[in-house]
């Protein structure tokens, strides 16, 4: 994966969630992973088509999934129920359509799919693309989320 | 407090996602908007633009079915003086000049403030 386009989706997801939830947020180390995978109970995935090839998800746990949705909406969420959702799609779409236009704006062409999000226990995914995954830990004033980058160049 | 906008203006907010629209919705009630209508999809909002006619349109670009651009489009054919803001988590420079180019009056990217938002209506209203 190329780190001209790594950097932006990383600055991005570090400036957005420090908005959204009020706070400054902390990188951990990145580790590179072989396979594209997501082990937390929540993860929403936006496709990234274009010059590149892959996803971009952003997964955490459900408690964290919680006070994230709860610190953008200002209230207390129970349950993951249809605007919790939402908010959760929302930050991860703002997230990435951020550093997509920064990137085109240097004369790569990304497009994007709309965000989906996934719910449950032990989720793991798999693709036919095989495709190195880049994993971020953020640590932010919800909880810890983790940013896994699955990217690959279209060489024509 | 944010300071209000000394006239009123009805607006019609155009977003497929609920928080976008919530959030969206109450910093323009803040700054003396009264909504009319809210639309989840870009044929959703050129139906309501035509039956309620509001002072402005806030209107996301990508959406299930018609995007915003399309919808855009279809509501400058029908009314020339139409006022559509565009407001989307994309804002690369062809997308916008794009918008601008079929008619948008401006260009808002997401995450929206307070502060940009009333100054945008108030200029967007006086021209």
């Amino acid at each position: 994966m190329r780190i001209e386009y790594i950097n932006p989706i990383i600055e991005s997801a570090v400036t957005m969630l420090a908005q959204f939830t009020g706070a400054a947020v902390e990188r951990g180390d990145m580790k590179l992973h072989r396979n594209s995978s997501s082990s937390k109970e929540v993860a929403v995935i936006i496709g990234m088509t274009g010059d590149v090839d892959g996803r971009i998800i952003l997964e955490m746990d459900n408690k964290t999934a919680l006070a994230l949705a709860g610190l953008m909406n200002n209230e207390q969420f129970k349950t993951l129920d249809h605007l919790a959702l939402d908010s959760l799609m929302e930050i991860a779409n703002v997230v990435v359509a951020r550093a997509v236009s920064s990137l085109n704006d240097r004369g790569f062409s990304f497009r994007l799919t709309p965000p989906l999000i996934f719910t449950g226990a032990n989720l793991t995914f798999f693709s036919s693309l095989s495709l190195e995954t880049l994993i971020i830990p953020l640590r932010t004033k919800a909880g810890d989320c983790n940013l896994n980058v699955s990217l690959q160049m279209n060489v024509l | 407090m944010q300071d209000r906008l000394r006239k009123q203006f009805s607006f019609l907010v155009v977003d497929d996602s609920e928080f976008a629209r919530k959030t969206l919705i109450k910093i323009l009630n803040m700054i003396g908007g009264c909504m009319v209508g809210e639309a989840t999809s870009g044929q959703d909002a050129v139906q309501k633009y035509r039956s309620l006619k509001p002072d402005i349109v806030f209107m996301d670009i990508t959406m299930p079915g018609m995007e915003g651009i399309d919808a855009l489009e279809q509501i400058i054919g029908d009314d020339k003086t139409a006022r559509v803001i565009m407001v989307s988590s994309l804002s690369h420079k062809t997308l916008v000049q794009d918008a601008l180019k079929k008619g948008a009056k401006h260009y808002i990217t997401k995450p929206v403030s307070n502060e940009s938002l009333a100054e945008i209506v108030r200029f967007v209203l006086a021209h």
